[in-house]
């Protein structure tokens, strides 16, 4: 196994926030207004926070192990066989959430502006583009995801400013009608959103940081850049439309960018949708890249190359893409996928800390 | 060893048989047979070799006037070398030497009297720029060191020679700061240009292909120069200088993208001024591999992009256009390719013509007669110009080049065709490394930005670049002080 090169912070926080941005920017505002209704923002803000525990977790599950990565030592807590079963698991997952980010894209150029082009062929492209970046080490990934970095941005400046056209703040209100159960559900709805921290899982080791203590803190930044974005997000989408509106209209955003008249530029929704590839992209690499590495980490000796695993994901995902057209199946699949996630983010990881915990302490008590 | 080496016999008549024996067929090649104060000598030279004046009057002169004292006290010429060997005097003359043996000894003596001819220097000829010096490498490999030397008068410069080709025996010079370089860069090269087992080289073109790394690459991964200020500047941010005789192109190395966008003119004019030129020049990159493919995407693809009355504009000149924009854009990118070929390939006093059949009969013919709209002469023209900003030829030829690959992918996908194509070259340039330097790291931080994006103020640079210099970093200390 080729080894892998070290990571500066900097280059962690913008791996991260490239993971965790993904379509959900479009989405999330549309999908908030059905379960949390108005207070959208809170939701979003609030599961932030729980991502944010989620963070010390895997972070917390890292620093027992602080020489390996995620799928070196699952086989260290939970013995052979199961280690191995978790990483297939893992490698599995990781593909499979590629794909779907990969179709929900596809779906969203088709209804905006591909309604002629077959899906087949936007989805093989954009497959083909992230899979070629994700054969690359941890650090060339984290190079590209810097240089795409700039289009997140522009993104959010264009988002944000696009209040200029006129909001209305009392669409905001009443905060917390109807007591808190809705925007639990909603925490639950937007939690999807922040997955992508849990690159932290491989890259824990290979992060070059003064001390522990200081890595926590560069996810937390990571973290709380991408809660900054959807807030804003969530509250530019509540403020510019009704709770009606935002029911029916599945991207609000791009209605949004529709506002914005520049005497060079007639739609600015256009450029930002095309654009928004790169950070589609961001994400799905990061998942085929870490797909990639659990299989390859199926035997101890490593097994397989990288660029060999890669492209064996992207050809499976291409012809699984054949089967994922109707919205209403990917919607279908994309909660469920939401639920797999949180198991395997949050509940396997939790599972493992305890029994790596118990195992630590039978060590220390021989 | 396992051939055995021939030793030289005291007596000349040996010599000479040798000699004439390895040389039979070299009708340039002479053997002078001297008699002076009763010993024999012979001179074995090929006269088209030699400065036969230079051996009149530092070898023979001398020798004449004191016939008795030993070769090396009589000789005047500082190039002097004895060998028993003859393989060594086989080389030495035919590197230009001239070889003096006396009857009796059993050595050898080389003495250099080659012909020196070489061009003088000039001013840069591909390389413009408007202040700084005005100095330019020859293809005299000694010239050139000699530049360099006077350039950078410190021990620290070190010039360390190899000898590429198995026939041509060409002279390479790598040179480097001692105290600056990278001692693994210059492993890695030491152990590259050894592997070369070649017949002859072509510098610079046969180098850089056989130390690359990435071997299908479009993109440069050596700076090519034929200024020694700016092989200075790069020597002294720990990078290294290969230059080979007989070209005057020496090359840089490892470069990072950045490099190929700097021009000595940036540090010669102000700071804001060169940061102004640096971001266009970046700009003119991004307009030449994206403007044609913008043009196809946005004719055929997505003109709700644009404002309508631009899109009326546009329209009303593809009107009697018959042809797709595709083929309009690819016929035209192609035309300016060979227009740009006729005037390097040309005769210096026809190029005239050149502007003349292609700028007016072709660019405007072409529009009268509907063959291609108005705009896409325009923008055709625009990618011309913007490709020749881009100080770097091997860059900006790569990147005319890669305007095609986007003009295909925007014709099937218009502007997402464009926008993946952007993602691939930036995937792709991320991925690349020279010598174990990443050849594209974003500019992430101010400190990155300092000479790449921009060219920030002198007194702002302290450092020297970290990927090439990393144990001996500062290169400026107190910055005006004198002001506290």
């Amino acid at each position: 196994m080729r080894k892998e090169e070290h990571i500066t912070g900097r280059q962690l926080i913008s791996l991260t926030v490239m993971a965790q941005l993904g379509t959900e920017v479009l989405s999330l505002p549309h999908v908030g207004a059905t379960t949390a209704g108005h207070d959208t923002w809170i939701a979003v803000l609030l599961s932030g926070m729980a991502a944010q525990l989620g963070i010390i977790l895997i972070w917390w599950l890292g620093s027992h192990y602080p020489k390996r990565n995620f799928y070196a030592y699952t086989s260290q807590i939970v013995g052979k066989p199961i280690g191995i079963l978790i990483n297939l698991i893992y490698g599995t997952y990781y593909a499979f959430s590629g794909l779907l980010i990969t179709a929900l894209y596809t779906d969203i150029l088709k209804r905006w502006m591909f309604s002629l082009t077959p899906r087949w062929l936007i989805l093989l492209m954009l497959l083909i583009i992230c899979g070629y970046a994700a054969t690359s080490t941890l650090k060339k990934l984290a190079y590209i995801s810097q240089s795409f970095m700039l289009f997140p941005v522009i993104c959010f400046l264009l988002i944000a400013f696009s209040g200029v056209y006129g909001f209305d703040a009392k669409n905001l209100l009443p905060i917390v009608s109807d007591g808190w159960s809705p925007i639990l559900k909603g925490i639950y709805a937007a939690y999807s959103a922040y997955i992508g921290y849990d690159l932290l899982l491989y890259a824990y080791p290979y992060v070059q940081t003064q001390s522990k203590k200081k890595l926590l803190w560069t996810m937390s930044i990571a973290n709380a850049c991408t809660i900054v974005f959807y807030v804003v997000v969530c509250l530019v989408c509540s403020t510019m439309f009704s709770l009606k509106q935002l029911i029916v209209i599945p991207e609000p955003i791009v209605f949004i960018l529709k506002n914005y008249k520049v005497q060079i530029l007639q739609s600015v929704d256009i450029l930002f949708l095309i654009f928004y590839v790169s950070v589609v992209a961001a994400t799905v690499y990061v998942y085929f890249f870490m797909a990639a590495k659990a299989f390859m980490h199926l035997r101890s000796g490593g097994m397989g190359k990288q660029h060999i695993w890669v492209w064996v994901i992207v050809c499976a995902c291409f012809i699984a893409g054949f089967f994922m057209t109707k919205r209403n199946d990917l919607l279908q699949v994309a909660a469920f996928q939401d639920q797999l996630s949180i198991f395997l983010v949050v509940g396997l990881p939790v599972i493992l800390l305890i029994i790596s915990g118990l195992r630590g302490a039978g060590r220390r008590g021989v | 060893m396992a051939k055995e080496e021939k030793r030289v016999d005291p007596s000349v008549a040996v010599t000479e048989h040798y000699f004439k024996q390895l040389f039979a067929d070299q009708s340039d090649f002479q053997s002078k047979q001297l008699f002076i104060g009763g010993i024999e000598y012979r001179l074995f030279y090929f006269d088209t070799l030699i400065d036969s004046s230079l051996i009149q009057e530092f070898i023979l002169r001398p020798l004449l006037s004191r016939p008795q004292e030993a070769v090396r006290d009589v000789v005047s010429i500082l190039d002097f070398a004895e060998t028993e060997l003859f393989d060594e005097a086989v080389h030495a003359v035919i590197s230009g030497k001239t070889v003096l043996h006396r009857n009796g000894e059993n050595r050898l003596y080389l003495l250099g009297a080659d012909l020196k001819k070489e061009r003088s220097i000039n001013i840069p000829t591909n390389e413009r720029i408007l202040r700084g010096a005005n100095e330019a490498f020859i293809e005299n490999l000694d010239t050139n060191l000699n530049l360099m030397r006077k350039l950078i008068a410190s021990k620290e410069l070190i010039v360390k020679t190899y000898t590429i080709g198995k026939l041509s025996q060409t002279k390479i010079a790598v040179m480097y700061i001692k105290s600056i370089a990278d001692s693994s860069i210059i492993d890695k090269l030491d152990q590259r240009l050894k592997s070369i087992d070649i017949d002859y080289v072509e510098a610079p073109g046969f180098i850089d292909e056989l130390i690359r790394e990435k071997k299908f690459s479009l993109f440069p991964q050596l700076l090519i120069t034929e200024r020694p200020d700016r092989a200075r500047a790069y020597l002294m941010e720990g990078k290294v200088v290969v230059s080979t005789a007989g070209s005057p192109d020496t090359i840089i190395l490892p470069v990072t993208f950045w490099s190929f966008f700097q021009s000595p003119d940036d540090y010669h004019s102000s700071w804001l001024v060169g940061s102004t030129f640096r971001l266009l020049r970046l700009f003119c990159f991004l307009i030449t591999i994206g403007l044609p493919a913008f043009y196809v995407s946005v004719s055929s693809f997505n003109p709700q992009l644009l404002p309508i009355n631009f899109v009326n504009t546009l329209q009303s000149s593809l009107k009697y256009v018959t042809f797709p924009p595709f083929v309009e854009t690819i016929s035209m990118m192609l035309l300016l390719e060979i227009l740009r070929e006729a005037t390097i390939r040309l005769a210096s006093p026809v190029g005239q013509t050149i502007g003349v059949v292609g700028g007016i009969v072709i660019g405007t013919v072409v529009v009268q007669s509907n063959l291609v709209s108005n705009t896409m002469v325009i923008v055709a023209a625009l990618t011309g110009l913007a490709s020749f900003v881009i100080p770097s030829y091997e860059m900006s030829s790569a990147v005319r080049l890669l305007s095609y690959p986007a003009i295909l992918l925007s014709s099937f996908f218009g502007l997402l065709g464009l926008a993946i194509f952007f993602m691939f070259i930036c995937i792709f340039l991320c991925q690349m490394s020279t010598m174990g330097v990443p050849y594209f790291t974003p500019p992430f931080s101010i400190k990155d930005t300092k000479d790449t994006l921009l060219r920030a103020p002198v007194w702002s640079i302290r450092n020297r670049p970290a990927e090439t210099a990393p144990h001996n970093q500062t290169r400026l200390r107190r910055p005006r002080s004198w002001k506290r």
